[in-house]
């Protein structure tokens, strides 16, 4: 059984005079020891999905299993999760707040898993200071810590990195991928494209409450994109007939092709050396998984 | 409904109390400084020959620790609201039962802390509770379950409505106190009234506290009316508190209200 299994599940808001239909029939699985990533814009549905994992809402249709129970205080007490601008009560310490947890999750020897996590995540200047007096990168170093303390089996993501700076959001994604190794399977959240394809091994794309894409980053570029897009400046501008074959855009002596695989790249290149036109400078642009969003955004 | 995660959530309002050393003068200010004013007014009324100062004196000493035992557990959750952390709080695993059971003992523990020391000061202003302590235990025990039936319900109405109902952490017992006719007779409320008088959680425990204030022995029969009405209360509260979290999780209202 998958760690996580989401079946069928629906969602919808209501409200006088308003109606949001937040999931609609949303399935997937996230395997053990995988970094699932969900993607999707704002609205798209990714917190609802988390919260019913929470078992902060109920799902009008379908059902979540984690670790192959409904997501009961017991089931809630072996994983873990990490949201990003996550709050505590603001009169506390760090250490206090793990204390707290410590409580909860009943750890054994609690103040010595306490200072472990304090020294991993270097929190010693903090740790007795009060968390309405810490920085947005201290916060989530502690929300970290709060996440660690159980040593979850799985771990929920939702934005962790948002609103960070880059050199503290490079650290968090340092302990994503250590966290994984040492066997946690997580599932993440974010807005981010390039976090998303440097952590996961597997993507769903959630679009206004419905998954319009899955599997692994890739294979999902691929089947949007299976195409290169090629700049090359060449000595002369090229002349219409080849332009016209090759469906090429050109500026100048700058032309540009998007070609679908790399044989027809080399077939292109080819071309351009046989019609007699020398290449100053060449450019591969692959397709990221902004490119995707754009697109499928745009699509839809 | 595990008991160590409930004596986590009250050691953690223990830390936050300890942390805001304001908030121990603020929990004991109140009542205290209430009693010592109207300990003040009964030793005046006493050159009139009037017994009104110590009528006044006793139900107020009661209403207070009602509403201390109220507000204390409904503050503690609000806090847990305004700081966000109550969402940290269900997702580790604590249930909406073991959470507002915590919230109880926290308020139960200040409430009757409070009284105790209430109970001791208003000796000064000749209040005869010593003299009948066992009656007045038994009405501060029966206070207590209608106050916190009343803290149960109120967290119920903010996890139902949302957090904008807070506002019920201060306001909601006052109605039950005004037609649980304090300082008189539930007769002087027009007889189309009077019933609502019958069924409110307070009615017999000012009743038999204003007895007590001028040194009579409150009727058995008040004091089983009184407990049989606060039970009632605390025995509603529970399902419709379970409702209300129910709905709040099903409308994604839970969600809404930690985050």
């Amino acid at each position: 059984m998958h760690p996580i299994v989401v079946r069928n599940v629906s969602k919808t808001y209501k409200g006088r005079g308003w109606k949001v239909e937040a999931l609609k029939g949303v399935s997937f699985e996230v395997k053990k020891g995988e970094i699932f990533g969900l993607l999707g814009p704002n609205g798209a549905g990714k917190t609802t999905l988390i919260n019913i994992l929470l078992n902060l809402i109920g799902p009008d249709t379908g059902e979540v299993l984690v670790l192959g129970s409904r997501p009961t205080a017991d089931v809630l007490s072996k994983i873990n999760v990490i949201s990003g601008g996550s709050e505590f009560h603001w009169a506390l310490t760090p250490r206090q707040i793990l204390q707290f947890f410590a409580d909860v999750y009943r750890i054994p020897n609690p103040e010595q898993r306490i200072d472990e996590l304090v020294k991993l995540l270097k929190m010693e200047p903090i740790e007795h200071r009060k968390f309405s007096w810490l920085s947005t990168g201290e916060k989530l170093r502690l929300a970290f810590a709060k996440a660690l303390i159980n040593k979850p089996k799985v771990l929920l993501m939702d934005e962790p990195t948002l609103g960070l700076d880059p050199d503290v959001a490079r650290v968090v994604r340092k302990e994503v991928r250590r966290l994984n190794k040492s066997g946690t399977t997580i599932l993440l959240t974010s807005h981010y494209m390039h976090e998303v394809e440097q952590l996961c091994d597997r993507i769903a794309f959630v679009y206004q409450g419905k998954i319009v894409d899955i599997g692994e980053v890739q294979q999902v570029k691929l089947k949007h994109f299976a195409t290169y897009d090629i700049i090359l400046t060449l000595d002369k501008k090229p002349g219409a007939a080849f332009v016209k074959k090759h469906r090429l855009v050109v500026k100048k002596n700058k032309v540009r092709a998007t070609l679908d695989n790399e044989q027809a790249l080399s077939d292109f290149l080819a071309a351009v050396h046989k019609a007699g036109y020398q290449v100053r400078n060449i450019g591969v642009r692959k397709p990221t998984l902004e490119d995707y969003f754009i697109k499928v955004v745009g699509q839809q | 409904m595990k008991l160590n995660n409930i004596l986590a959530v009250v050691r953690n309002d223990t830390r936050v109390i300890r942390r805001v050393r304001w908030r121990m003068l603020e929990i004991t200010y109140f009542p205290i400084t209430t009693l010592l004013i109207w300990g003040m007014f009964a030793l005046h009324s006493r050159q009139y020959a009037l017994e009104a100062g110590l009528i006044v004196l006793v139900v107020n000493m009661f209403w207070s620790m009602c509403q201390l035992a109220q507000q204390q557990a409904n503050m503690l959750m609000m806090e847990d609201l305004w700081t966000l952390s109550i969402r940290h709080i269900f997702i580790a695993g604590v249930t909406e039962f073991e959470y507002i059971v915590a919230k109880l003992v926290s308020s139960t523990t200040i409430a009757v802390t409070v009284m105790s020391v209430m109970l001791v000061l208003a000796q000064a202003f000749g209040a005869p509770l010593f003299a009948n302590l066992s009656t007045v235990l038994a009405l501060v025990g029966i206070a207590l379950l209608g106050s916190l039936a009343m803290a149960v319900i109120i967290a119920g109405c903010v996890f139902m409505f949302g957090r904008e109902y807070s506002f019920l952490s201060w306001s909601f017992l006052h109605l039950f106190i005004f037609f649980s006719a304090p300082f008189f007779s539930p007769t002087l409320f027009p007889s189309w009234l009077r019933w609502i008088t019958e069924i409110m959680p307070f009615t017999y425990v000012f009743e038999s506290a204003r007895v007590i204030a001028t040194g009579g022995v409150p009727a058995e029969g008040a004091l089983v009316h009184a407990l049989i009405i606060a039970a009632a209360y605390f025995v509603f509260a529970w399902p419709f508190y379970w409702l209300a979290f129910r709905m709040a999780r099903r409308t994604g209202r839970l969600a809404r209200i930690a985050t």
